[in-house]
């Protein structure tokens, strides 16, 4: 059986199952690394005086720490790297197919954010690039903030080659 | 740079906003997955990378996505919201590579009493062309809603990111 089969045949089983449900604290460290690490000198994510004076009355995150909740939201440091969940047959690698981000409220230092991540679909295609199978594992991760209130939701295409 | 704001009015489609050029390096690929805690070792590995199918280790898809988002809501200022953001990967980018980020205003219309502007964006790397494309919807306030921009400093790049590997 060519390894693409055996890894769709264990993540079948993750299709429609709520996994990974971690909470995060936020603070402005965690905050601050990612526009840091991207380069992108907008003060609004960054510089607490400018935050303040805008309508946002204080720093607020990137857009692009969604991309921090979401690998928190598969990594549970207070426990174990959970990471996959159990190993898949031949130890895949994994790329990022791509993301649909919805943002409906800003996340502030001192939020309590909850992930929680539902696997919708998982098929096997021919990667025409790599010329070879893999298996397309479509997810869903939610994050709600410490009043219940939804503030992302994140809809990623992963590739297992 | 951050120094304007966008207003709903201001803005007509086929209208291009800035481009932003990028070139990740290792080093910011590193700083990326300790930022958001992503150690894959794709980004990092050759032979992981060898194995996979590419032929050294490949930028993060979502530093390329952050990297649009930059692009974006540089060009949208403060009082904006970006609300939607979507992307597709169609080929990988490697470090060292120019990454140009371009945006076009495809749509602007008003709904439940947001004013909304939508945006086709995409990623080209010279060498694998139209590497990343997808789409952006921003609310951009009015001219009668619009907060004064504060005098602020863009923040400079970190001293590891201005060290070029050399030819």
């Amino acid at each position: 059986m060519a390894q693409a089969d055996e890894v769709l045949e264990v993540m079948k089983e993750l299709v429609g199952k709520e996994e990974h449900v971690v909470t995060c604290q936020v603070d402005k460290g965690m905050m601050i690394k990612l526009p840091w690490a991207v380069d992108d000198p907008n003060p609004l994510w960054r510089d607490e005086k400018y935050a303040r004076q805008t309508r946002w009355g204080g720093l607020i995150a990137s857009p692009y720490f969604a991309e921090f909740l979401r690998f928190r939201g598969i990594s549970n440091y207070d426990k174990v790297f959970t990471s996959f969940g159990r190993p898949l047959p031949g130890s895949p690698a994994n790329v990022v197919g791509g993301e649909e981000v919805e943002y409906f409220r800003p996340i502030r230092p001192g939020d309590v954010i909850t992930c929680s991540r539902r696997t919708t679909e998982v098929k096997k295609r021919r990667s025409k690039s790599l010329s070879k199978e893999v298996v397309i594992q479509t997810y869903e991760q939610t994050f709600t903030n410490q009043f219940g209130e939804l503030v992302i939701t994140h809809k990623s295409t992963n590739v297992k080659t | 740079m951050v120094s304007k704001q966008v207003c709903w009015e201001e803005v007509e489609v086929g209208q291009d906003i800035p481009t932003l050029v990028k070139s990740p390096t290792h080093i910011q690929m590193l700083m990326w997955g300790g930022a958001v805690d992503d150690y894959n070792p794709m980004h990092a590995d050759n032979k992981v990378a060898e194995r996979a199918g590419y032929k050294e280790p490949i930028v993060f898809g979502p530093l390329v996505f952050s990297f649009l988002v930059q692009m974006v809501t540089s060009w949208m200022g403060p009082d904006a919201w970006l609300k939607k953001i979507m992307v597709r990967h169609n080929a990988p980018a490697f470090a060292g590579d120019e990454i140009v980020c371009r945006g076009k205003i495809t749509n602007k219309y008003v709904k439940d009493q947001e004013h909304c502007v939508e945006l086709q964006i995409e990623a080209d790397y010279p060498s694998t062309g139209r590497g990343t494309f997808g789409s952006a919807v921003v609310t951009l306030p009015t001219k009668a809603e619009v907060h004064p921009v504060p005098a602020g400093e863009p923040i400079p790049t970190v001293g590891w990111l201005r060290i070029r590997p050399r030819g």
